[in-house]
């Protein structure tokens, strides 16, 4: 079933996306949530995460299949994420709204 | 080979539907738990779960709460109730009458019984928060021949305090009453009297200043300093915070204000009390007026509430056991303990008032509790009713959805919502309701000397129990008539054919309306009982005058005036009272009939059997002069009354009841005989016998009863009665005067009418009318709402069947018996059933009636002829509607 077409993604959403194609075929659970937590700072529960993901499955934003399973995961397969053409584009577009935003704020927000 | 924990693993496995999403998840957490393993295993525990649990919430969310999140259909749970909640209220908006009618009902259900249980609450079941409470005991003392649950000897106390194996801490108290004066006013006050250390013990802390020094504990009547009671400092000091080190008058010497009790805190007593001021316990002999060290001293006085803490890991038993022990080395220790003393322990948990009064307590509150429980039944049996009736008006609405594909179970749903609405709304009102009924409860307040302060006030758990009563109601009865309405014949319902009606619905319905009259009859017949026992209480001749006379009651004790002193002040008060305008007789007691104040004592009477060896006869006694029986109205029946010459120089003489005669020296006349007080080796010669009089109680048989002369057997507290042309009320004030004029420093306890006093023992056959009563009538209206309604409904089902029936020839006024039959013959086996009932309940009751048996054929014949006629009223009405019919009409509207 897909939700109403929404034209940009949340905040959560966006971090995700953007994490998930610097990782390229290695975008899963634990390594997303590293990369989030590693470029921003901010804390991500794997259930929040999982959560997440599902909706943007929902909404055509993403897709997953799962892997192999392993040792180090006690035998449990990874799911491993990828983002789709509709999910690129609406990622873009946030960006690019968001950028305009703050377009010539550099002044402001730049850290002393 | 998993390393989380499977409760863990089970709960996700429960929770995420979708199973990739579950492997990736569990996978996740796998693969980070391991991660983990450089940490404490304290951490990694912390960690894990609060990741599970968070998992959990949000794909549960995620899976059931979302909006729209359940697939198929596009709706989940919350989306129904919801929608069904709109349903419910758009469905009771469009009819308001009927919404009016049950809230009503329900709320006169439920606003009963939060009244009746917030009542029981703060006098029962509501107790401080004190320290360590589950080890906070009670000692009683009982001395041999008296009741086990007696007062205890403050230097009793002091010694129990050394058994300090046993005992954390002993703290002793008195409940005391007295007057405080602020500014100009005086004001009559209750509070306690505590040993320095029994609020630290307790876990009371003052909410402003302190609470008492153990110096202040060490002389009597050195310390004139006192607490004041929190809702006590708001009302009389404005919660002034620069009250402390104030001083005011109490019992008419200035005390120093030294500290405020917590807002939460009532009083020793109980809950429901609060307690104006409290004082160091060596004050109290100072503010009743006697600051004679004996009290302090004597083993013999026993004046005290004690108090314990047990120790840690000491049982009851050891600790009773313990305690048996230290009476027996006591009395080795000092011979001046009386012989056969002992201590007995309780847990302060278990006490409300005193073991005593415990019992009545809670056979009042059973009482009162089970009638607004039925009470409630009866107005939840008319939601039912109205519930039914309602449903079978929307047979058509409900036919077609049926018919459309929705699910029963959904349908039920659906109307056991609207049914909870209307519980709770009816839960609402009630709480309003059971506000103002509680005001009017405390209102009454019992006819003593002193206002008490009730805190009643709707707390937590009465909320909580209003909420569960509402919700209960709401499911219990809205059950059955939403599954009987969602039963239906689709064929008939879709044609909007009355039928005859589901045979299902109609045996619900008419086994509602038995239900109904059943309840009404009990509650009915109880209300009758009581109001008939009050009407033969108030018949009851209490022997003595009750009108035309006033009276003071002070108390010597209190005022400290003893011995040649009082008895000479006592002559001089009874002579200048008689020498008042308006007052012919006077009369002087130490106590008086039907009286708060009645000692007894025991005899032995030469050629009676004594009970036991140790015994004698217990018999109620009275200090009287030489005025009281005329004062009193009390004839002789033969020898004489007391006279003036019968004084401390002249031979003990003693007059009787006629009980006393009777029981004592039966077939003889007692006159000449003797009777020997206790161990007393002078006798009292019997030179009268009085008639009868009510001594403790108005529902008692005959009493024996000694009177002693007054000069021969002087009393600490003192009556003084007077009749006369002048008004009771005047007498009283002008006794008043008088004593205040002769001796300032005697304590008034109180100076009213001998009608008013009598009216105390009424209080509560006149409550107990008043309240049964009250249920009664509410019960009659409900059962009259429910019976009318649920008969008018009944016979506009069949208007149609009736129409066509008289059309076709038969007689109107059979058509109508017959359809009103099924009704009334429902009505006539509830009353019986209920009648039944009632009788048996009434047995339990027996014991709080009045000259009044639970046959009393009166109430019995009475209550259910009464309720039939309502129920012929309620049905008379539609019954003629329906009769009227015109057949042409009903036809047409086929």
């Amino acid at each position: 079933m897909t939700e109403p077409r929404k034209k940009f993604l949340g905040e959560f959403e966006q971090m995700i996306i953007a994490a998930v194609l610097r990782l390229g075929d290695d975008a899963f659970g634990v390594t997303i949530a590293d990369s989030i937590e590693q470029h921003t700072g901010r804390k991500v529960r794997s259930g929040a995460l999982s959560v997440t993901l599902d909706r943007m499955e929902r909404k055509g934003l993403v897709r997953s299949e799962l892997g192999d399973p392993s040792e180090e995961r006690a035998g449990r397969a990874r799911r491993y994420i990828r983002v789709t053409p509709r999910g690129l584009e609406l990622a873009r577009r946030s960006r690019t709204a968001l950028l305009k935003l703050w377009q010539d704020l550099e002044g402001v927000y730049e850290e002393p | 080979m998993t390393r989380l924990p499977h409760l863990a693993v089970a709960v996700l496995e429960r929770v995420v539907r979708d199973p990739v999403t579950r492997e990736g998840l569990v996978g996740d957490l796998e693969q980070r738990y391991a991660r983990m393993s450089g940490r404490n295993g304290l951490a990694r525990w912390a960690w894990l779960w609060l990741e599970v649990l968070s998992a959990a919430v949000v794909h549960a969310w995620d899976r059931w709460g979302r909006p729209g999140s359940v697939g198929g259909g596009g709706r989940n749970l919350m989306d129904d109730l919801a929608q069904d909640l709109r349903y419910a209220i758009r469905g009771l908006s469009k009819r308001p009458a009927f919404t009016f009618v049950v809230v009503a009902t329900l709320a006169i259900g439920i606003g009963a019984n939060t009244a009746m249980f917030s009542v029981v609450n703060a006098v029962m079941i509501r107790k401080y928060p004190y320290l360590d409470a589950d080890r906070l005991v009670r000692i009683y003392t009982q001395d041999p021949g008296a009741q086990p649950w007696g007062s205890t000897a403050y230097a009793d106390g002091a010694d129990i305090k050394t058994v300090s194996d046993v005992f954390e801490d002993v703290a002793l108290s008195e409940n005391i009453i007295t007057q405080v004066v602020v500014g100009d006013q005086a004001i009559r006050v209750i509070g306690e009297s505590v040993s320095h250390n029994l609020y630290p013990m307790l876990g009371v802390e003052a909410a402003l200043g302190r609470t008492f020094l153990a110096e202040e504990d060490e002389t009597p009547g050195a310390s004139p300093v006192l607490m004041l009671g929190y809702a006590f400092w708001q009302r009389a000091f404005s919660g002034d915070p620069g009250v402390i080190g104030r001083a005011v008058s109490l019992a008419g010497a200035p005390y120093t204000i030294v500290g405020v009790l917590p807002e939460r805190y009532r009083s020793l007593a109980t809950e429901g009390l609060i307690a104006d001021i409290a004082v160091p316990i060596a004050m109290s002999g100072a503010i009743q007026g006697n600051t004679d060290p004996e009290r302090f001293r004597s083993r013999a006085w026993r004046a005290y509430e004690a108090r314990a803490r047990l120790r840690e890991g000491v049982s009851m038993e050891a600790a009773q056991a313990r305690l048996d022990g230290f009476a027996s080395q006591l009395r080795a220790a000092d011979p001046t303990l009386p012989e056969g003393r002992s201590f007995h322990l309780l847990w302060d948990r278990d006490v409300i008032l005193s073991p005593e009064q415990d019992g009545f307590l809670k056979s009042v509150a059973v009482l009162l509790l089970s009638a607004v429980g039925l009470l409630l039944l009866l107005a939840c049996a008319n939601l039912a009713s109205f519930l039914l009736a309602r449903g079978a008006d929307r047979a058509r609405e409900v036919g077609v959805r049926l018919a459309l594909g929705a699910g029963r179970g959904r349908l039920v749903r659906q109307l056991l919502t609207e049914t909870l609405l209307l519980a709770v709304l009816g839960g609402i009102v009630g709480l309003l309701v059971a506000r103002w009924a509680v005001g009017l409860l405390v209102g009454f307040q019992p006819p003593l000397p002193v206002t008490f302060t009730l805190d009643v006030s709707v707390d937590r758990t009465v909320l909580l129990f209003t909420l569960g009563v509402s919700t209960a109601a709401g499911l219990l009865f809205g059950l059955a008539p939403a599954l009987q309405s969602t039963a239906l014949d689709l064929g008939c319902a879709l044609k909007e054919e009355a039928g005859t009606g589901s045979k299902g619905r109609m045996r619900l319905r008419n086994g509602l309306i038995a239900f109904q009259m059943a309840v009404s009859v009990v509650l009915l017949v109880g209300g009758a009982l009581f109001a008939r026992s009050l009407g033969v209480a108030r018949g009851i001749d209490p022997g003595f005058r009750t009108r035309e006379a006033g009276f003071v009651w002070v108390d010597f004790g209190a005022s400290a005036i003893r011995g040649a002193e009082r008895e000479q002040l006592v002559q001089e008060l009874a002579s200048r009272a008689g020498a008042l305008p308006g007052i012919e007789h006077v009369a002087v007691a130490g106590s008086l009939p039907l009286g708060l104040s009645a000692g007894t004592f025991t005899f032995r009477i030469p050629g009676v059997e004594s009970p036991s060896d140790t015994e004698g006869h217990r018999v109620d006694v009275r200090s009287v002069d030489h005025g009281f029986f005329e004062t009193m109205g009390i004839p002789l029946v033969s020898g004489r009354g007391i006279r003036e010459s019968d004084d401390r120089e002249a031979p003990q003489v003693v007059v009787v009841s006629e009980a006393m005669a009777a029981r004592f020296w039966p077939g003889e006349s007692p006159l000449g005989q003797q009777l020997f007080v206790g161990d007393d080796q002078t006798g009292w010669e019997v030179v009268g016998i009085a008639r009868d009089t009510k001594v403790r109680r108005l529902g008692e048989p005959p009493t024996p009863l000694v009177y002693f002369p007054w000069a021969q057997w002087p009393s600490r507290e003192v009556y003084f009665v007077a009749t006369g042309a002048a008004e009771p009320a005047s007498i009283a004030v002008a006794l008043r005067r008088l004593v205040r004029e002769v001796d300032p420093r005697v304590v008034i306890m109180e100076a009213t009418t001998l009608e008013e006093h009598v009216g105390v023992m009424l209080f509560g056959p006149r409550m107990a009318a008043l309240l049964l009563g009250a249920f009664g009538l509410l019960a009659l209206a409900l059962a009259t709402v429910g019976l009318y309604g649920v008969v008018t409904f009944a016979v506009a089902r069949r208007t149609r069947e009736v129409g066509i029936r008289i059309s076709l020839g038969a007689d109107s006024r059979a058509v109508v018996g017959m359809v009103l039959g099924g009704v009334l013959s429902a009505v006539a086996m509830g009353g019986l059933v209920g009648l039944a009932v009632a009788i048996a309940l009434a047995q339990l009751i027996r014991s709080f009636l009045y000259g009044v048996g639970p046959t009393d054929p009166v109430t019995i014949v009475g209550v259910p002829l009464l309720l039939a006629a309502v129920a012929a009223a309620a049905g008379f009405v539609p019954a003629r509607r329906a009769a009227r019919v015109n057949p042409a009409d009903v036809l047409r509207e086929e």
